[in-house]
């Protein structure tokens, strides 16, 4: 085949793919968008029928009012707080697992798998109300006795915003999944020099797998962040609340502020997005084998 | 640490499983007195005031005024959303933590009042102001007064005045024979036969409330006196449904003609003439077609047939019978139910004070459907009235839906509604 | 599982037959597995294991949470068998399941493959195609609404230019389940498409060079190299896209609230009624149980079917 006509159709191919991925780019986008035309729009631009794309005034100003209408620096935090550490511990904890369950073999890890993918497949809504009475009748704290009475329990405190929901099945699931099919020989090579199991888990498996630490991380941040209902139920303080339960403050039940609801939550959004925008950088061809070589 | 009686014994016999598992320290309250000294800290779970302006309003201007005639209490806000309600208030309860105060809907009042979850009110809290007998119906339960009204919030058919004009319309109808004829007159549609108007909307507003307000505008009722028996199953009922299939049929109504959320209704819109709304709409009037108020074209009146009537809902405030400070929550109940708290709560939301002294208040007289609305409270319905409510309501609609879209007769679709509450009200 | 097992089994040569110095190796191999699974053991026992037993107890029970609990024996389970409603809820999510779960895993396996070059504005692809995993569900709602408007809406508009008359589509029995399968699918993708590209990332390079040097196509790489190396990657997102796919609740409670009709409704909607808005707490667990029963059996059925997740390398 002639070198030119190679090139040619290579160069169509990059073609249709640009078009393929911006035609799909742009589906995805379009309610995001949305969200960021209206938060910059007037109510009567969002009353407009038919509904009109971009704004004819830009409101910027949306922003400085929604932020005035509630304590949005301390709910952020907040939600900053409860995401770093569900992020943290479950990066930890999860990849542990994880790794004993693909690669350490010993009774019961088989049945302990299924367990974790059992976990899932419990809903919600089954396990919230048990969930609750759990964090509520928590012996010892919060002012209950050792058979949980007598106080409220870790309500309306940080425990019960990040110990419930610091390690999911999930990623124990994940990260299982990607420490499977690690060569074994670098495991036995490790092991030969003396290493122990969790040096080689932690020195020589993990890095291997940094596309899957990424995943999980990005995944438990995202979905710590944008978490209502659980901390609803379990705070009361306006202290302790958090961003997603914040911007509820917009929507009332017979009239919603949308310009605010899109701007709160376009400002609620644009961290995720970035994090992800830095995260993907980490998802590079041929990185994860770099260290096998 | 205190050891009361009943932690003791739940120590002997419950673990945290049994706690778990629902055993929780909400059963076996005594019904606390509320003649006690006016102190302590209470908590207050509200889903009205979640709003911004509405926490301002709560935090800035009631609650300072209520310290100050009550300077030993301390009132701590759980705010919610009302989507969330449910779930903050089932938690709450099993986990044996109700609110010493809880603002409520209508319908919640029976099955709450029937499990003893909230401590009765003095009768003469009905007495004090002027409300219409029909206000204060579903904040009674077996004789006793267990609520007061917040806000109220009442389904009325809204019209515009223009295209009534344009087609050369004078009153708005009467009866349902002439709600269908009217329709008929008000609807347009395009070259291909596909409807551009409906002569009327009843769609934009929950199924469920709206098939209501028709059964009471054709005087049914949805149970007896006692909650035990079904009534909605008569001819009254089916008509009330029938009538929805029939402006379909007539090709002056469309099931998928309502309005969306995020969007002005369709009635501003002027894709329809007539339709059912919340006296809220008036806000949103205000906000998104302020023209059309202006230009004075959109008017409303209650629905009649056989009488008048209009759907009653609201946010009624209630002491929970578990309270530690009973004084105290009764005192916050009763200060939530003054005319002073009721006015500016009902107008940063656009809803009705149910009060009747209230009429001659700015807010009402300037406010159409407010106004309408509490003139004509004497013809307000409320929906619920039976213990089981809480399981029926959740029925009405996915099942009258089915005769709607087609799938089965208006006949077939109540009967099933009746045999599914019968049975709702046979596991009570 | 398997694949571990063959492989520690190829190093080891058996337990029983090992050496007195190996054996001691696997025993501390076994006590570092305990040790290091146990603390996500522990957390899923408290948080998700007592819930569970609490579902199956209170599944013989009448709980309206105002009340103590009741013993009432199998009652829920009879109720359930007469439900019509529930009865078409797990109809319903069957065809979602169906219908969602391979067409959004394929979609995001070729979308992964595209962005695992190196392609110019690559980051900005993953992170649109990412998006809908973190656009609130308040947008995503109000835009797929308005796209489904019958007479507004995009959708529509798109078919009358083809010459075809739309449907209403969120109103009609007919045409308001796949509306919602649409809707399903798109956001799957963001999430499939993550765990594709991370999974691509690990696949050892040396394969491919090899294959090259041996002249193998591009096309036939993917099949006989790439899809076989993806089987962990694979087994994991149909497992969890299945069980998401059973438990999916956002979309029908945006988007159309269960109808028309019951056209719509998911199994976990109607657990969510029964518990939170019609105080029927028992109930809720016996529907709970059963999702849990289908989902289970649909896994272990998964794993004899494909051997589960054995990477043939």
């Amino acid at each position: 085949m002639p070198p030119v006509e190679t090139s040619a159709r290579f160069r169509t191919g990059r073609i249709a793919l640009y078009l393929t991925l911006t035609a799909i780019s742009l589906v995805m986008i379009v309610p995001f968008v949305w969200m960021l035309l209206t938060s910059v729009k007037t109510p009567g631009d969002i009353a407009a029928v038919p509904p009109r794309l971009f704004p004819t005034e830009w409101a910027f100003g949306n922003y400085v009012d929604a932020l005035r209408a509630a304590p949005f620096a301390t709910y952020a935090r907040n939600s900053f707080v409860i995401a770093a550490s569900h992020t943290v511990l479950n990066v930890l904890i999860a990849s542990m697992a994880g790794y004993a369950l693909a690669r350490l073999r010993f009774r019961g890890s088989s049945l302990i798998f299924l367990g974790f993918v059992g976990a899932l497949m419990i809903p919600t809504y089954t396990k919230i109300l048990p969930e609750f009475l759990i964090v509520r009748f928590m012996p010892l704290f919060g002012g209950n006795d050792i058979t949980g009475q007598g106080g409220t329990g870790w309500l309306d405190t940080w425990w019960a915003l990040i110990i419930p929901g610091a390690v999911s099945p999930f990623s124990v699931f994940l990260f299982r999944q990607f420490y499977l099919d690690l060569p074994v020989e670098l495991e036995e090579a490790a092991r030969l020099d003396g290493l122990s199991e969790l040096g080689i888990y932690a020195r020589i498996m993990t890095p291997l797998v940094k596309p899957a630490f990424i995943t999980v991380a990005l995944l438990t941040f995202e979905g710590s962040w944008n978490n209502f209902l659980w901390p609803l139920l379990v705070t009361k303080s306006d202290s302790l609340r958090v961003i997603q339960v914040g911007l509820s403050v917009f929507r009332t039940e017979n009239d919603t502020q949308w310009a605010f609801l899109m701007a709160g939550t376009t400002l609620a959004t644009v961290p995720m997005v970035v994090l992800f925008l830095i995260g993907q950088r980490y998802f590079v061809q041929g990185f994860a084998t770099a260290g096998i070589k | 640490m205190e050891y009361t009686r009943r932690s003791v014994l739940t120590a002997l016999g419950l673990g945290a499983v049994a706690a778990a598992t629902g055993c929780s320290a909400s059963s076996g309250n005594s019904q606390a007195a509320a003649d006690g000294p006016v102190e302590g800290e209470i908590s207050l779970l509200t889903p009205l005031f979640e709003g911004s302006t509405g926490k301002d309003l709560l935090e800035g201007k009631l609650l300072p005024a209520f310290k100050q005639k009550n300077p030993n209490v301390t009132v701590k806000v759980d705010y919610t959303t009302y989507a969330a309600l449910n779930e903050k208030i089932t938690t709450s309860l099993a986990g044996g933590l109700m609110p010493d105060v809880v603002m409520l809907g209508v319908g919640w009042i029976p099955p709450f009042a029937h499990k003893k979850v909230l401590a009765p009110l003095p009768d003469d809290l009905a007495k004090r102001y002027e409300y219409e007998d029909r206000v204060l119906e579903p904040s009674r339960y077996d004789g006793k007064l267990y609520a007061l009204p917040m806000v109220l919030d009442t389904r009325i058919v809204t019209y515009r005045k223009d295209l009534f004009a344009e087609a050369g319309i004078k009153a708005p109808p009467k009866d349902w024979a002439e709600l269908r004829e009217l329709s008929k007159e008000l609807a347009r549609s395009d070259g291909s036969g596909k409807l551009t108007r409906v002569g009327f909307d009843p769609f934009s507003i929950d199924l469920r409330q709206c098939w209501e307000t028709f059964l009471f505008a054709n005087d049914g009722n949805l149970f007896d006196e006692s909650g035990q028996q079904v009534k909605f199953n008569d001819d009254r009922g089916v008509e009330a449904l029938q009538l929805f299939l029939d402006v379909i049929k007539d090709k002056s109504a469309d099931y998928s003609f309502k309005s969306s959320a995020g969007q002005p209704t369709t009635l501003q819109q002027g894709r329809s003439a007539m339709m059912m709304s919340n006296n809220s709409l008036w806000v949103q009037l205000k906000q998104q077609t302020p023209e059309l108020l202006k230009e004075d074209k959109v008017g409303a009146f209650i629905l009649a047939n056989k009488v008048p009537a209009m759907l009653q809902g609201g946010t009624m405030v209630a002491r929970s019978a578990s309270s530690k400070h009973a004084a105290a929550a009764q005192a916050l109940v009763e200060f939530m139910g003054t005319p002073e708290s009721i006015l500016p709560t009902a107008q940063q939301r656009g809803s009705v004070p149910g009060v009747q002294d209230l009429r001659t208040s700015d807010y009402v007289k300037e406010n159409g459907f407010v106004k309408l609305a509490l003139d004509n409270m004497s013809k307000a319905r409320s929906e619920g009235g039976t213990a089981a409510w809480m399981e029926i309501r959740e029925k009405i609609k996915t099942t009258l839906e089915t005769a709607v879209v087609g799938k089965r007769t208006a006949r077939e679709a109540i009967d099933e509604l009746a045999n599914l509450s019968k049975e709702a009200i046979s596991r009570l | 599982m398997v694949s571990t097992r063959d492989r520690v089994r190829a190093a080891a040569s058996g337990p029983s037959a090992a050496p007195p110095r190996r054996r001691g190796l696997l025993r501390a191999r076994r006590r570092a597995g305990l040790l290091m699974v146990a603390p996500a053991v522990l957390h899923a026992l408290i948080w998700i294991g007592i819930p569970l037993v609490a579902a199956i107890v209170l599944s013989f029970t009448s709980y309206d949470v105002l009340t103590p609990p009741r013993f009432i024996g199998l009652e829920n389970f009879r109720d359930l068998l007469s439900d019509n409603v529930f009865r078409r809820a797990v109809l319903n999510t069957s065809i979602y399941t169906f219908f969602t779960v391979p067409v959004a895993m394929g979609i995001a396996l070729l979308i992964a493959l595209m962005l695992n070059t190196q392609l110019a504005g690559r980051a900005i692809f993953r992170t649109a195609i990412f998006i809908p995993q973190v656009t609130a569900t308040i947008a995503v709602a109000l835009v797929w609404l308005w796209i489904y408007d019958p007479r507004s809406g995009l959708a529509n508009a798109i078919l009358s230019f083809l010459g075809l008359d739309g449907p209403a589509w969120l109103s009609s029995t007919d045409w308001a389940m796949p509306a919602v399968i649409v809707v399903g699918i798109w956001q799957g993708i963001g999430l499939k498409m993550l765990i594709y590209l991370a999974a691509l990332q690990s696949l050892p390079t040396e394969l491919y060079e090899a294959a090259s040097v041996d002249g193998a196509s591009k096309f036939r790489q993917f099949f006989s190299l790439t899809l076989p190396l993806l089987r962990p990657a694979t087994f994991f997102v149909f497992v969890t896209s299945v069980i998401g796919a059973f438990q999916s609740f956002d979309q029908v409670y945006i988007l159309t609230d269960g109808g028309p009709a019951n056209s719509t409704t998911m199994m976990t909607y109607e657990i969510y009624k029964s518990a939170f808005r019609e105080f029927r707490m028992g109930y809720a667990c016996a529907q709970s149980l059963v999702l849990f029963a289908l989902l289970l059996f649909l896994t272990l059925l998964n794993r004899r079917i494909t051997g589960g997740d054995r990477a043939t390398r």
